[in-house]
């Protein structure tokens, strides 16, 4: 358990920094998105390090394209080894997702049909990502806009089978499950209580918006009343567990996003687990 | 797998159609509806719609990011008209966003489907490859920069055969547009706030720019140089050993002025940070 943490942004670098040095720093730990620091040099790469030095990272990637019917691609898979080797991450997660088909990278998380022979697809690369990185990586549940006529189960029950299939940690998002609940048409509550709490690495909170009647996952909000009740239900279900507010546009002052965190590290802190806990899996 | 690659196939199809989801769908009835579930509340078509215009906005904030003084310059109506002629020619393949722009010089000054981009602005080609090479110096490799003190210890006698190698950060453009007044324009203008600019500001005329770009302490630098020393660095870049770089510059500057104009600029190379250690 890391504690609690917030996005590592670039508009942030300064104010993390000063705080390091002062040692003012209300967060346990920083998520870092692994695209970002897959280049040769400069700026990014020398505040990733000296973030590092003082506070655990995670490193959480967007382009793993897992659910893609492309082959793997080895030089992600490679320039992600590299990073891994540099920053020594609590651990790696990206989505439960495709991101590209055909060789074209279309830069969005989009949803898979949740069929059986999908869940295979996606956990025997999910195996092969772990056997190359030497370690359990953690998938997360992304926001949906569209659902498939090829769907067999629901989204819980793909996460779920999937995860056990490929042995692979959650990282469960709070908020893309309100935000498909709203979209699909789900109950949202049913979903956290059907996700494996062993296989938890990691929770996720952000805030989305409105367009038309869907709910978007934009980032670009504080985290909705709704959204911490399901929270504190995750909580009560998982135990404590390491856990970070995501602000990723109309980024606010560091302040506010600590904040966040504090309200997260609250609500775990006065929230009890209905259960004992059991043993947890973990990255490595 | 076949069924998921081919939903993919047509996901990707519908999502990137620069005509929109909708007229893309328009060839196919029905075509969204066999894949994709539509309900009482937003239809199929919609559905693909979110994904479509995300897809778009995402990568016309990119390359806006990319290519700011480009954006300014074009407008914000031509702008995207040219990230949607751009992204057909070039849909991204690296994963990283940060390649998307990539081939956006190239495809603006020589793709005949650039052309309308840059009829009756010849610079808009130089233009995009400058802030491209911006980007470019922002996240190259590091390496320890030579000192002065370093090329003191070296022996004289080998000093014509050292090769000296650039830092990676450094690019050097020769241009045929005075890109930097764009760029100041564009900064008079309050970083583009100001949205359209005036004629005036764009009415710039051809002429020969050595530019330099160059990261140090973490940030990008550009200067335009002189055009002997631009061409002397370069040979440099390529590696040609220092005494090449002399007889060159005496065949350029007259063999009096040659050897102490050497000198001087590889001092102020090496005082700017643009000369790796690594001696050979």
């Amino acid at each position: 358990m890391l504690g609690f943490g917030v996005g590592l942004r670039a508009v942030h670098y300064p104010d993390i920094l000063e705080r390091i040095a002062n040692r003012t720093l209300c967060v346990d730990w920083f998520e870092v998105l692994t695209e970002n620091y897959m280049v040769d040099g400069g700026r990014p790469l020398r505040v990733l390090d000296d973030v590092r030095a003082s506070v655990p990272v995670v490193l959480h990637g967007v382009s793993l394209n897992l659910g893609s019917t492309d082959p793997l691609d080895d030089a992600y898979l490679e320039a992600l080894v590299r990073l891994a080797d540099r920053v020594e991450p609590a651990w790696i997660s990206d989505h439960l997702c495709w991101t590209g088909v055909g060789g074209t990278q279309l830069h969005d998380l989009l949803p898979l049909p949740y069929a059986a022979d999908v869940v295979v697809h996606l956990a025997d690369r999910i195996r092969r990502v772990q056997d190359r990185l030497k370690r359990r990586i953690a998938v997360e549940n992304v926001s949906s806009y569209l659902s498939f006529e090829a769907d067999e189960m629901s989204e819980v029950e793909f996460l779920v089978a999937v995860a056990e299939r490929a042995d692979c940690g959650i990282l469960l998002d709070v908020n893309n499950v309100f935000v498909s609940a709203h979209n699909h048409e789900f109950d949202a509550a049913a979903y956290v209580d059907a996700v494996p709490a062993q296989r938890v690495f990691q929770i996720h909170l952000a805030g989305h918006s409105e367009q038309g009647p869907l709910l978007i996952d934009t980032h670009d909000h504080p985290v909705r009343d709704e959204v911490w009740a399901l929270y504190e239900r995750a909580l009560r279900r998982i135990g404590s567990v390491s856990t970070l507010v995501e602000w990723d546009d109309r980024i606010p002052a560091y302040d506010r996003l600590e904040e966040e965190a504090q309200r997260a590290r609250l609500a775990a802190e006065t929230t009890k687990p209905s259960a004992a806990e059991g043993s947890r899996v973990v990255a490595r | 797998m076949s069924s998921l690659a081919e939903v993919q196939i047509r996901l990707r199809h519908w999502i990137t159609a620069p005509e929109g989801v909708e007229t893309a769908l328009a060839s196919e009835p029905g075509g969204a509806r066999a894949v994709v579930r539509g309900d009482a509340r937003l239809s199929a078509e919609d559905r693909l719609s979110v994904y479509a215009n995300a897809y778009f906005e995402r990568l016309c904030g990119c390359l806006e990011n990319d290519y700011p003084t480009l954006r300014w310059t074009l407008g914000e109506a031509w702008f995207r008209d040219l990230v949607t002629s751009y992204l057909l020619a070039h849909p991204p393949t690296h994963p990283s966003l940060r390649w998307a722009g990539q081939h956006l010089a190239t495809f603006v000054a020589e793709d005949s489907r650039g052309e309308p981009f840059r009829r009756g602005r010849g610079w808009v080609g130089d233009l995009a490859r400058f802030e491209w090479a911006l980007a470019d110096a922002f996240d190259a490799a590091d390496t320890p920069a030579l000192e002065r003190s370093a090329l003191a210890a070296l022996d004289p006698d080998r000093f014509a055969g050292l090769r000296f190698a650039v830092h990676p950060s450094l690019r050097l453009l020769a241009l045929e547009w005075p890109i930097q007044k764009l760029r100041r324009a564009w900064r008079k203008a309050g970083d583009g706030e100001r949205c359209e600019p005036a004629p005036e500001e764009l009415a710039v005329v051809p002429e020969a720019v050595h530019a330099v770009i160059w990261r140090a302490d973490e940030r990008v630098f550009h200067r335009s140089m002189d055009r002997s020393a631009f061409e002397a660095l370069q040979r440099t870049a390529r590696g040609e050993p220092f005494g090449t770089l002399c007889e060159r510059i005496a065949e350029d500057l007259g063999d009096a002025a040659a050897p102490a104009r050497a000198a001087s600029w590889l001092g102020e190379w090496i005082d700017a940070g643009w000369i790796q250690a690594r001696v050979e």
